[in-house]
């Protein structure tokens, strides 16, 4: 007999298996899109070709509302005489202060809930492709981590300073940036976003210029989500910004920028990455390209999270080492083959694992600009405890989402601290 | 979620290329659903053409309650349904050699065989619809209970009970068919 799980579990397999059979192709792709496009533009022109004239030939009609009209009228032109001897702002002038904008320079702090502040810089250029994105991006947080994507190289680099070494990852694409680009886009999106919009007009206290500070909720990062911007009256430019946790705006904030400089030259080496000395190189292209080729290595994990498809993989990954599986260990770890495999083995003859204690840790899940790094304890034969960060690759291929260990960040047993 | 709210957001003030990237981003999920759904490849495509065409020309009255996700997977389920009530098609059976293909190769998780495949496609057919429409959306889609309530109007208690008698069938007709 068959439990209610069980069956749920073969329904969900039989779900996951026709799911991976069935990809739309071109040819439905274009007859569809074709008529959708053909139906929104379509849409799109009757509604400006009607409604705005109905309504106005409606207004009209009527005497009562032809004389609020006038009177609408008059009030605009006396209002727009006032308004136009004070300065005013409003976000649709910073959008439009802000097109075409070629590069720019934001720095400030950021700090994460319990830790102190640490001093950021981010020098970006819009992408050749998508004004709505960075192109060439570099972010310097503190002195323990720089991100950096070139467009021209369509390389992006990510340098860690961890207790074990420095570590650099290497990743084709964009992966690092600035989206949405901080200009016209960004300013769009937040106005469509944002919610209780409140707008204090005041001078600047340092620099006693005119300004206006706009406060509301708008898109999280991290979780925080309530926005403060400061916007300079006269050039309409945004100056200053922070972002917090708190709704009432008390306590530290999570992001706090305290410069914004536009269209000022960035020097072209601003955007070169030198690989610091001694730093170990892992280059996420070289397992990429081999599961690209052959995707029948790792573990399916296509009922999974990304958090659980990790720990699944680093556990499995274990079993086998312990269990001296050592074909199961390359097929979960795919560059771990010939030499590389030997070395492997003379590091495990050497510190013979016993138990994974557990996984204490996980970082860059999600993130294509680095491989997954999920921390571990392991016991050895000898009672000593090794800790050690293994990368984990989460791939979506033609088979399905796979997991594979990807290499160690550093040794593969250090003492535990 | 951010993704599609400024998806939709961008298709509601005249930007084509987000509706080219809305398609993009749920085409293989919404064909997925319809074709599990109809049983029918030709029926399935018809099904999210449809929901393409009439969201492109909803642009202007659309307002979405939940997620843009759940918003299109059940308007394909809806449409496969409008498009069962309209004309009587006898249920062929999707081409399993295609699908347990799909599962060949892969991790033992993952493999079917044909005959399993056909089995399981039969006895889903056999369900009341409604139970097939919310087993599917739930395990193949991945929509929570509640978005499918909500998308569909109904009580989230409605869409638990569909989902445990439908469930309850299936486990009935499986061990019948072993008993036998």
């Amino acid at each position: 007999m068959k439990s209610v799980e069980k069956v749920e579990s073969i329904i969900r397999r039989f779900c996951a298996v026709k799911k991976a059979s069935v990809t739309a192709t071109d040819k439905i792709d274009k007859g569809i899109l074709s008529d959708a496009l053909a139906a929104y533009s379509e849409t799109k022109k009757t509604q400006t070709a009607e409604h705005q004239p109905n309504l106005w030939r409606k207004i009209m009609r009527s005497p009562i509302m032809k004389l609020a009209a006038a009177a609408v009228i008059i009030f605009v032109i006396v209002l727009g005489i006032n308004l136009s001897t004070k300065p005013a702002w409003a976000i649709e002038q910073t959008i439009e202060a802000l097109k075409h904008i070629k590069a720019v320079y934001i720095s400030g702090y950021t700090s994460y809930k319990g830790s102190g502040r640490v001093p950021f810089e981010v020098w970006a250029r819009p992408n050749s492709k998508d004004s709505s994105a960075s192109g060439d991006f570099k972010l310097v947080e503190g002195d323990k981590h720089i991100s950096f994507s070139s467009e021209k190289s369509n390389l992006t680099y990510v340098y860690s300073k961890y207790p074990t070494g420095d570590v650099v990852y290497i990743t084709e694409g964009l992966n690092r940036s600035s989206t949405p680009y901080p200009t016209s886009n960004l300013f769009e999106q937040i106005k469509a976003l944002a919610k209780n919009w409140r707008e204090d007009y005041r001078r600047d206290e340092i620099t006693g210029r005119d300004s206006v500070f706009v406060t509301f909720d708008g898109m999280s990062i991290n979780d925080a989500g309530y926005w403060l911007f400061e916007f300079d009256v006269e050039t309409k430019l945004p100056v200053r910004a922070s972002v917090w946790w708190d709704k009432n705006y008390q306590g530290q904030p999570h992001i706090e920028i305290d410069k914004m400089i536009f269209d000022n030259q960035i020097p072209d080496n601003t955007f070169a990455f030198e690989i610091p000395q001694g730093a170990q190189v892992i280059d996420c292209r070289i397992l990429r390209n081999l599961l690209d080729k052959n995707s029948n290595y790792g573990i399916n994990v296509d009922e999974l999270s990304a958090y659980d498809s990790c720990r699944k993989a680093v556990t499995e990954y274990w079993r086998a080492v312990i269990g001296r599986d050592w074909a199961k260990v390359t097929n979960l770890r795919p560059l771990a083959a010939g030499q590389e495999l030997e070395h492997l083995v003379a590091i495990y003859e050497q510190n013979e694992p016993a138990e994974l204690i557990g996984i204490t840790g996980l970082n860059h899940i999600n993130d294509p600009g680095t491989f997954a790094e999920v921390l571990y304890e392991v016991r050895l034969k000898n009672g000593e405890i090794k800790q050690g960060i293994l990368n984990v690759e989460l791939r979506l291929t033609k088979m399905g989402k796979i997991a594979v260990i990807a290499g160690s960040v550093g040794p593969e047993f250090n003492d535990k601290k | 979620m951010l993704e599609d709210k400024l998806l939709f957001w961008k298709f509601k003030h005249g930007s084509s290329d987000a509706l080219c990237r809305i398609y993009e981003k749920y085409k293989n999920d919404l064909l997925a659903l319809a074709v599990s759904l109809s049983s029918n490849r030709k029926d399935a495509e018809d099904a999210v053409q449809d929901v393409f065409v009439s969201f492109a020309k909803s642009v202007n009255r659309l307002q979405l309650r939940g997620s843009l996700k759940g918003y299109l997977l059940t308007s394909v389920a809806n449409r496969v349904r409008n498009l069962k009530r309209n004309e009587y098609k006898p249920t062929t059976v999707l081409d399993t050699e295609e699908i347990a293909a799909a599962g060949r190769n892969q991790p033992d998780r993952l493999a079917m065989s044909r005959e399993e495949v056909q089995r399981i496609s039969g006895v889903l057919a056999a369900l009341p619809y409604e139970q097939q429409e919310v087993i599917i959306l739930h395990l193949q889609s991945g929509l929570k209970f509640k978005q499918i309530a909500d998308e569909q109007g109904v009580s989230i208690n409605t869409i638990q009970s569909r989902y445990r008698y439908g469930l309850e069938k299936i486990r009935t007709l499986l061990n019948s068919e072993i008993e036998e």
